[in-house]
């Protein structure tokens, strides 16, 4: 069974690769054996992963993209096929902009509704497309992997961002149920506060560990956390597996009807 | 037409006596109905044409201590009562019936030391979805209420408890519900407006599950 969780022979694209989640889930997928076409926005983040990918025995090449232009992700995806030979996985994870939340909803512009929705929404459908094109066209099959938040699942005062978010998840159900039949799995993982490098000093820690008291689990995710869930995803291990939410929250979502703390007690039963 | 007038309906009630029957029972009144409460609904003479069910039992405990027989009363206290009255539905109703469970935001979500009391109204809103597909060709609807934080509910929210009166401002709206924020529910959902709404679990809660 294990032996499903390997991914040697197959080639993947990880959008957003440069840093954090990405980064982490590009060097994972490359541990399982994929050659890892890494791409992102600035040239010097992509340059880094690859080097330390490839430092480490993997097969990664660099590639500068922004996924909000479809000219940009078709090309991208022709890269990947250049350098490896095919597409078999495309993890759609560049995103971003959830902190933009500097406005009430009556003044929200919409240029940074429209910004934030391409980054998060568009580049999805985009890197979706031209990843099913090549897919169908060798006719093996494939995996697309999303990367929402779990702000898609609740309101909050970032609005743009999860409304991006959420439709993230309707994207990754449809494009399952319309790919299905080309053996092509879509799936979308939802990560709860996951930090995305390790802390810089003792306060930006501290601010991570009292974010973490708000969580079941009583921490904050870390960046690599999310490596051994995109290996299995984008594998065989998980071949029956489409159209579905992974959260990987510590069960923050789970709960959350109340402040971490709040325990409901009978009082004959203290 | 008012589609929130119920005059000429009758409503059978059971669980009358806890909290949320009595703020249910207060709606039908006052929206002109006959409100009958029952225990059972097997072997009635009198065709209801609406039927609520408000059963609630909670339980705070953690599940390492929570005995066999104690789950099961949990389980026959909470989803036991739903299963009988629904099963017994078809036969008590006239058409078109109404039928309106009361449940829980803890059936979609957890909390500590509410392992059985979850499970259990976990159990209730599958049944509600369930029971509306094999009920809706007699033309009969069936739905759920989940309450969140209620005002009633000192039996999960000790009025002496801090992190409680916490619990209560993490909803949207600041506050807990009232009988009036179930009722008025109760009663769009008993009358003639929604007669295409079925297998729903609608939850009144000041927003307590949507926001983060």
């Amino acid at each position: 069974m294990l032996e499903d969780l390997t991914l040697t022979g197959r080639s993947a694209v990880v959008t957003g690769g440069g840093r954090g989640l990405g980064r982490a889930m590009a060097k994972a997928l490359a541990k399982a054996g994929a050659n890892v076409l890494v791409a992102a926005r600035t040239r010097a983040q992509v340059d880094d992963a690859v080097a330390e990918i490839n430092a480490e025995g993997g097969r990664a090449v660099a590639w500068v993209a922004d996924v909000t232009d479809s000219a940009q992700v078709d090309a991208m995806v022709d890269a990947c096929v250049d350098a490896f030979g095919a597409i078999d996985v495309m993890i759609a994870n560049a995103g971003g902009g959830g902190v933009q939340g500097a406005w009430e909803f009556w003044e929200y512009p919409d240029d940074a509704f429209e910004t934030v929705l391409a980054t998060n929404l568009k580049s999805n459908f985009y890197c979706g497309r031209a990843a099913a094109r090549h897919m169908v066209g060798r006719g093996q099959g494939g995996v697309i992997i999303n990367t929402s938040s779990g702000t898609a699942l609740r309101g909050n005062r970032s609005f743009a961002y999860p409304t991006a978010k959420g439709g993230q998840i309707s994207l990754t159900k449809s494009m399952a149920t319309m790919l299905g039949p080309q053996d092509i799995r879509v799936n979308v993982i939802v990560p709860g506060f996951v930090a995305q490098r390790p802390a810089n000093d003792e306060r930006e820690a501290e601010t991570r560990r009292q974010r973490g008291e708000r969580i079941p689990v009583r921490r904050i995710g870390e960046w690599w956390e999310l490596g051994p869930l995109a290996v299995y995803l984008a594998s065989d291990a998980s071949r029956y597996v489409t159209g579905q939410l992974f959260i990987i929250d510590g069960g923050g979502l789970a709960g959350g009807i109340g402040p971490t703390g709040f325990v409901p007690r009978h009082p004959e039963s203290d | 037409m008012d589609h929130f007038e119920l005059a000429g309906k009758t409503a059978a009630l059971v669980g009358a006596g806890s909290p949320a029957a009595d703020a249910i029972a207060a709606a039908y009144r006052e929206a002109g109905a006959e409100v009958v409460p029952v225990t059972r609904l097997e072997n009635l003479e009198t065709p209801f044409d609406i039927v609520a069910v408000a059963q609630d039992a909670f339980l705070a405990k953690p599940i390492a201590e929570i005995g066999d027989d104690e789950f099961e009363r949990v389980l026959a206290a909470n989803l036991g009562g739903v299963f009988a009255a629904l099963r017994a539905a078809q036969g008590a109703i006239r058409r078109p019936g109404r039928i309106v469970v009361v449940t829980s935001v803890l059936g979609e979500r957890g909390l500590p030391n509410c392992s059985a009391y979850a499970a259990a109204h976990g159990a209730v809103h599958n049944l509600i979805r369930a029971v509306a597909q094999e009920l809706a060709p007699a033309d009969i609807s069936v739905n759920g209420i989940a309450l969140g934080w209620m005002d009633w509910m000192h039996d999960r929210l000790d009025p002496a408890d801090p992190e409680a009166a916490r619990a209560v401002r993490f909803t949207i709206l600041k506050r807990a519900g009232t009988a009036d924020d179930l009722g008025a529910l109760a009663v769009w959902l008993s009358g003639s407006g929604a007669g295409f709404v079925t297998g729903q679990i609608f939850t009144a809660d000041g927003g307590l599950t949507t926001h983060l």
